[in-house]
């Protein structure tokens, strides 16, 4: 019998077909409940040395750059820190003095809630930012104390929420991507909206707002806490833009993260379980 | 031109171009973002379609949905039918002039980008025009000298092993 000239594996239509429907299985369960959570949480830990890996070369980067640094450099370095440090502290040391003040003042009126919280640092692993998705993966994981649903921030404001969290990494959604909301107040007036995404990090748009509302550009959005995902008085955002047309009883407010959501490599994740605790009894 | 498995310039290939998808970009070159891993797994998909087949192609596919979180299976579904539209033409691709080889290249990864957004918009992302044709446009752009580059990688390596 003649050999084929060419190959092309036992046969390409079946294969086909196969695969396409075992896959548009997957999307479908996927998407319509909760039954292939435990076998994706497998699969990604197992794919956890890959994900390094991957991450790898922009690892090495930082580091040869970090350990490119010369020995001048360093000791300026360490003595701005020192004196950062120093000018932190003695903030913080007013800032103290304010906290207990605030405390008691809630107390009075009989809704203390602590705003200490403790945080996880963690480091971002690979970004897979494309805009149509913002989302980032952190290697800390439940066994660090991660859980899903809980904040994640960098040192200027709100970043996003750990969307899944497996051993040893965990998922996190960012506040820009375009199917995340977050509850705002205007810090100025107290005025409440919701801050969505807009898939372009350094944007995000205050929905329901109408046009006599009392907001300028400038202003400071924190958290509001309403719908208990976030917790209160993280600040997010600054109003960057207002605009009204004439045909919408609703302003359009742009508004830009706090958060270096593009460059931060170090994130801070808010440690769960002192978040909503708003029986809190104060020290 | 049936070509013995190498697993090694596969693998390394697979991992690299993984790395270039996900690694971290400004906003503003990543939505020019070419598609490494799709043109990767094309290129295997043209070169040795008996070895590196249509599951292949779905395994990679669902080791890029784990990698970015997306849905389950809609980077496989995608890659899947990719694939088949480069093993049912990969026996006249090596006769093709360049511009027909950019045509079938082009359909294949088309095909890709059209099901990802699909998907995209079935889990209620929106992604704009740009987020389609750019990826599309970069990676036809770096096609011909990405393949040449693989190939070269290819029959290097094969040179390499048979010396010793």
């Amino acid at each position: 019998m003649k050999k084929p000239l060419f190959l092309a594996g036992s046969n390409p239509l079946l294969r086909f077909v196969v695969f396409t429907l075992l896959s548009a299985a997957l999307v479908y369960y996927d998407l319509h409940g909760h039954q292939l959570d435990r076998l994706r949480s497998t699969l990604n830990t197992l794919i956890y040395p890959l994900q390094v890996a991957v991450d790898f070369p922009a690892r090495t980067a930082s580091w040869v750059n970090e350990a490119l640094v010369n020995r001048s450099r360093l000791i300026e370095q360490n003595s701005r820190l020192r004196a950062e440090n120093l000018k932190l502290s003695s903030r913080l040391r007013s800032l103290e003095s304010l906290k207990y003040e605030n405390e008691e003042l809630q107390r009075l009126l009989k809704s203390a809630r602590s705003l200490e919280y403790d945080f996880i640092l963690a480091r971002l692993l690979a970004v897979s930012m494309n805009r149509i998705q913002q989302r980032i993966i952190i290697d800390k994981g439940s066994r660090d104390g991660v859980e899903t649903g809980v904040a994640l921030l960098d040192g200027l404001g709100l970043m996003g929420e750990v969307t899944r969290a497996y051993p040893y990494h965990s998922e996190a959604i960012l506040i820009s991507d375009a199917s995340e909301a977050v509850p705002v107040r205007v810090a100025r007036n107290g005025l409440r909206s919701i801050a969505s995404g807009t898939g372009v990090n350094s944007r995000l748009k205050l929905l329901y707002l109408p046009v006599t509302a009392d907001i300028r550009e400038g202003d400071v959005l924190v958290t509001s806490g309403l719908g208990g995902r976030y917790p209160p008085d993280l600040p997010v955002a600054t109003v960057s833009r207002i605009a009204s047309s004439s045909n919408s009883p609703f302003a359009e407010v742009e508004a830009t993260p706090l958060a270096a959501l593009g460059q931060s490599r170090r994130v801070l994740v808010l440690k769960p379980g002192r978040i909503d605790s708003d029986e809190g009894e104060g020290e | 031109m049936i070509l013995m498995p190498k697993p090694a310039p596969m693998y390394i290939s697979l991992v690299v171009a993984a790395m270039l998808q996900l690694i971290p970009l400004p906003d503003s070159f990543s939505d020019a973002r070419p598609l490494w891993l799709p043109m990767t797994v094309l290129f295997w998909n043209i070169t040795a379609p008996s070895w590196f087949n249509i599951g292949s192609s779905w395994l990679v596919g669902i080791f890029l949905d784990l990698l970015t979180g997306s849905l389950l299976g809609q980077h496989a579904l995608a890659m899947v039918a990719m694939s088949y539209i480069a093993i049912r033409f990969y026996k006249q691709y090596r006769l093709y002039s360049v511009a027909q080889r950019l045509l079938l290249a082009g359909s294949a990864l088309l095909v890709w980008q059209l099901i990802d957004n699909w998907i995209w918009r079935i889990d209620g992302q929106t992604p704009g025009a740009t987020q389609i044709w750019l990826p599309l446009l970069t990676s036809l752009l770096l096609w011909p000298w990405y393949q040449g580059v693989l190939d070269w990688v290819n029959e290097h390596w094969r040179a390499d092993i048979a010396r010793e």
